[in-house]
Formats: C-alpha cells, sequence, structure tokens
C-alpha cells in the first residue's frame, strides 16, 4: 500500500497535503480507494464551503456504495477539483494526485497521522 | 352571462374551467389555439412522444445483448413526427369532449379583456362575473446578437427536418431534454449553460449526472458559458460563448435557445384594463385575483414554477375559492420530472435547500446499483435520495434519478403533502422486484441500516 511519506493522514483515509501559505489540499488514500473499489461519482463541496474537522466534505460513490469524504481540518474551500467530476476513477488510477479540495486554515489542524502512525493504524484496522 | 370566463385552454385554463363546471358554475373557455396548450401541443406531449421514440431506437439498437437481433435499425423522423402528432390529436381530441360534456361553452378566437366581466373574442363579446387568465407563456429569446437565427422548441417540435448538430442554449430541463432527444437518435449536441452546472434549479447532484450522463452518449457540455453571439459560419452557425477558460466556439446546424419561457400577455388586456405586473408576469395574491377584482391569473403566466402540474393545481384551487370549496392542494410542493436517461424527479427540499433555512436535517440515499429492477433495465447509474427533518422525523424532500423516477416521487410526494415520517413510511413492505425498493433503502439509510450497502467507512 502506497504511503507518501510528506503527507499526513485520518484514522477515515484521508490525505492531507500542505501547499503554500495556510492551504492544504485534501484526498483519499490508496487504502481508501482500494476499499471503495471502482469509483463511478463524486460529490464536491462548493468554493466558499465553511468546513469543520470531522465534518462530511465531499462524497464518492462506488457500484454498490456512498461514502462520506471527512474534513481532516477546519475551514474555507477555496477550490475543489472540478477535474474529478468527470472523471472519478482518477481516484482510484492516482489517489495522491487526485486532490479533491484545497482548504485555507482557519486553525491549525489536530490530531492529524504522519505516515508511520498511519501505516500502524491501517495494521490495527486490519 | 357567464359565472366564470377563462381565457387559455392550456392545462392551467381548461383544467379550471372543468373544475367550475363540476361545482355548478356557467363557464365559457377563450382558446385561440388548440386546446391543451403548451403542454399537449408544443412541450410536456409532444417531448416525451419524441422521447420515447429515441427510447424504443436505441433499445432496437442495442438489443443484441439482450437477444434482440434486429439487422439494419433506421429512424423514420416522419414517422416518429406523424405518431406525435396522433398521440397529440388524441389527447386534444379527449379535452375537447370533457369540455362539452361539461357543457362549457368553447369560444374560439383571442381574447382580449376589455373591462372586469367583459372579454372581446372576434366580433363578440363574452360576458362573466368572474375572468380567469390562464395564457400561458413562449420560449424566451434573450438580447444576443444573432438571436434571430436561432429556433425554439416550438420550432424543433412541428417537425421537418432534425438537425444532424444541434447547438442548446440553455442547460435547463428543456435543454437536457432536448438533448436526451437528439443524442439518442444519435445526433450531435453542444449544451451551453450560462450557470456553473445543468439544471442549476434543481439538486446538485443531478446537473454533474446529466452532464456525465450525455457526454457518454457523445455530447459535448459547456457550463460556466456566457453565449455572446450566434453567427452564419460555411458549415452552419457558429454559437461563441466566454468562460472562465476564455473564448470559445462551437459549430452546429441549428441552434436551439432555450433559456426560459416569457409570460404570454401580448394583446391580452385592453386599454383601459390596468392589471398590476411584476417583471412582465401577471401579479396575484394568495387566491389568484389580480390588482383588478374579478380577474383572476394562473400558471405560467404569473411566473413561479412553470409547469403544466402546477398551472393546473392553481387553476382548480383558484375556482374552487371563486366557488367556495376548498381540496386543500398543498401548492407549495409541486414535483419537477425531467425526462433524461435516466429519469430524474424531485420534490420538496434538497438537503442544500434546508441547510439553507437553517432546517436540521438527515438523509438517506440509495444506490440504484443494488437494485435488481435497475441491474434488469441496464443498469444505469443512479439513486433515491430522501431528506427527513432531524426533529419530527417527517419526511422533507425526495431527490430521485432512476428507472420511473417520474412514477416513483409520487409515493414520496403524498408522503410529504400529509406530512407522513420517515418511520410511517418504513411500515409499508415495498414490491420486488421494483425500482421503488431503493425507497425503502434510501429511508433506512437515514439510520445506516440500508440492507444492500455496504456499512459506512466509519
Amino acid at each position: 500500500m502506497n504511503i507518501p511519506a510528506e503527507l499526513r493522514y485520518t484514522r477515515s483515509h484521508e490525505w492531507v497535503r500542505q501547499l503554500e501559505g495556510n492551504v492544504v489540499e485534501i484526498g483519499l488514500t490508496d487504502h481508501a480507494q482500494d476499499a471503495l473499489g471502482d469509483l463511478v461519482f463524486v460529490n464536491l463541496p462548493q468554493v466558499d464551503d465553511s468546513v469543520a474537522a470531522g465534518d462530511t466534505l465531499a462524497d464518492v460513490e462506488s457500484v454498490k456504495a456512498v461514502s462520506d469524504v471527512y474534513s481532516p481540518v477546519s475551514g474555507r474551500v477555496v477550490e475543489v477539483n472540478e477535474e474529478l467530476l468527470d472523471a472519478p476513477q482518477r481516484i482510484n488510477e492516482a489517489p495522491y494526485e487526485a486532490w479533491m479540495a484545497r482548504i485555507e486554515l482557519s486553525a491549525e489542524p489536530e490530531g492529524l497521522l504522519d505516515a508511520q502512525e498511519y501505516a500502524k493504524a491501517l495494521e490495527e484496522e486490519a | 352571462m357567464y359565472q366564470l370566463a377563462v381565457i387559455g385552454a392550456g392545462p392551467g385554463g381548461y383544467e379550471a374551467a372543468i373544475r367550475a363546471a363540476q361545482l355548478g358554475l356557467r363557464v365559457a373557455l377563450i382558446e385561440k389555439d388548440a386546446l391543451g396548450g403548451t403542454c399537449l401541443n408544443r412541450g410536456c406531449i409532444p417531448t416525451k412522444a419524441l422521447l420515447h421514440t429515441a427510447e424504443v431506437y436505441r433499445a432496437a439498437k442495442e438489443g443484441a445483448a439482450l437477444g434482440v437481433c434486429a439487422r439494419e435499425v433506421t429512424l423514420d423522423e416522419r414517422a416518429m413526427f406523424a405518431r406525435k402528432d396522433e398521440v397529440v390529436r388524441g389527447l386534444r381530441a379527449g379535452i375537447a369532449q370533457l369540455v362539452r360534456a361539461n357543457r362549457i361553452d368553447l369560444y374560439e378566437g383571442e381574447g382580449r379583456i376589455e373591462a372586469a366581466g367583459r372579454v372581446a373574442v372576434g366580433g363578440s363579446t363574452v360576458e362573466a362575473e368572474r375572468i380567469l387568465v390562464a395564457t400561458g407563456s413562449v420560449p424566451a429569446l434573450p438580447p444576443v446578437e444573432g438571436i434571430d437565427l436561432c429556433i425554439t422548441s416550438d420550432d424543433l417540435l412541428d417537425g421537418g427536418n432534425l438537425p444532424q448538430r444541434l447547438a442548446i442554449i440553455g442547460g435547463g430541463v428543456i435543454g437536457v431534454e432536448f438533448a436526451t432527444l437528439l443524442t439518442g437518435l444519435g445526433r450531435g449536441v453542444a449544451v451551453i449553460e450560462a450557470l456553473d452546472r445543468l439544471l442549476p434549479a434543481l439538486d446538485r447532484e443531478f446537473g454533474q449526472s446529466v452532464a456525465m450522463n450525455l457526454k457518454r452518449d457523445g455530447a459535448q457540455v459547456f457550463t460556466g458559458a456566457r453565449v455572446s453571439r450566434v453567427s452564419r459560419a460555411q458549415d452552419g452557425l457558429c454559437v461563441e460563448f466566454e468562460t472562465r477558460g476564455g473564448h470559445a466556439s462551437c459549430t452546429a446546424d441549428a441552434v436551439l435557445c432555450a433559456v426560459g419561457r416569457r409570460a404570454n400577455t401580448g394583446g391580452l388586456f385592453g386599454a383601459r384594463v390596468q392589471v398590476e405586473m411584476e417583471r412582465g408576469r401577471i401579479r396575484v395574491d394568495g387566491r389568484f385575483e389580480t390588482s383588478v377584482p374579478g380577474i383572476y391569473a394562473v400558471g405560467d403566466v404569473t411566473g413561479g414554477v412553470q409547469l403544466a402540474h402546477a398551472a393546473s393545481a392553481q387553476g382548480i384551487a383558484c375556482v374552487e375559492g371563486i366557488a367556495g370549496v376548498s381540496s386543500g392542494l398543498r401548492l407549495d410542493l409541486i414535483p419537477s420530472c425531467v425526462y433524461t436517461d435516466p429519469e430524474i424527479a424531485s420534490v420538496g427540499l434538497t438537503a442544500d435547500e434546508a441547510k439553507a433555512q437553517g432546517l436540521a436535517v438527515r438523509t438517506g440515499k440509495a444506490l440504484m446499483g443494488a437494485n435488481g429492477r435497475t441491474q434488469i433495465a441496464g443498469g444505469a447509474r443512479g439513486f433515491v435520495k430522501v431528506v427527513v427533518d432531524a426533529k419530527s422525523d417527517a419526511l422533507l424532500g425526495a431527490q430521485l434519478m432512476c428507472g420511473r423516477a417520474t412514477d416513483l416521487v409520487g409515493e414520496l410526494n403524498a408522503a410529504i403533502a400529509a406530512g407522513l415520517t420517515r418511520a410511517q413510511l418504513l411500515r409499508a413492505v415495498r414490491a420486488h422486484p421494483t425500482f421503488e425498493e431503493a425507497v425503502t433503502e434510501a429511508l433506512e439509510a437515514v439510520e445506516g441500516r440500508a440492507i444492500h450497502a455496504a456499512p459506512a467507512r466509519r
């Protein structure tokens, strides 16, 4: 399972990438896309939506299940990856490139895992 | 002297006339064109008749996978339009019969209100205690350079030649239904919508889903695209538009303008009748009375949701009010249906609307991928969503995209109108195998208890 060292993670299988300034990028981990199977649809948030850590940020749909994507951080959505709307399979193909939303932080993120901790969490889950 | 004169025999007018007659009023019905109005002659019915042909055409072409092998499937446009006309004629004859049977006097001609209580029709004058205006709407044309090169839904439905390539300005209900029709018939389609998604008046997920489906069927979809010019090009017509990405254009054999409809009030009022208007529409109060006592208006001519069943319900409520009875129609609860593939239907609040109103709601969603009947019918992606009041558990809204969604929405619509709760709706055992099973699943999904869905990730 691919777990890039430079990212941070949640126990609900989102990844967080620090961008310039106060903005982070959110996506679903390799483990999550593998567990969900082929994705056929994605609902993204809207620019300017405010989110709190733990809120539903988006949802992804495979043939048989809809799964919520939770926001790992609190802040305001500044950009969504519209490319995914037409090509949700990008999340399966390249989970760490297929970012879903960019969020301007309103508070310092709390409780995020580093790659090692996330790998351990996956082991415990299995 | 009549007790009621109705101007316009579309779904708003003729249904009001019949209900008024049932309630014992002496009724005159005035129509300048064909009974049934836009809905029957230039709207709901003809588009769905043509869409039915497109559905059968596609089924025939794709039948081999189901064991139905047709060697050479071709489209006979003339027969398609003739059949549409036959359906329309039959329904029109039905209305004529009902009008006669209810002893309603039909005046054929353009009605012009000369004063409260007096309508001129051709050379004669109809006098009535009350007048109900139900003159509907006509396609709106935005002030864009070259707009006169465009056709409207009226022109397309008239028949003749369907274009090989159609550009559609406007991605609302009319736009996406024509896009569905033309792609279904194997024609090229480009949809150009000014707002950031198709079907902007409906739940967000519909617009995105329809865009995906239309693209799957070969259409081009441009959103956030403002049309700046339509002009003649070497091989057809060129539509130019501005997007966030800059200037863009597409070429087609015809350009359909489907940006909406405006109230049809041309020639309706004589010089001495001053009825208060609001942005071109007739303004009415809660009983559908205009600013002039004794003159009422319902349906598209008053703006609002501009749907046939909304106009009918308003017409019925209006004349019931006049007659002093009420059947308690929930006029605030109007289902919307879009005849795409798969169908779309929506009633009541969406989750986003509830949120905007500050209502605490819970939602449940069932996917049609797990629905047997859907798989039998070809397995198109679809869903049923329900929105429930978090406190009272009452159903507030439902959004469906699935086979027969336009029929399925009826159960949920009735439930909302009757104030039923999720728990009450779950008492009903729904039959298998049906599309409707997804309603049970969506209601159960509110509590995470849908049977045919994997447990939530956390």
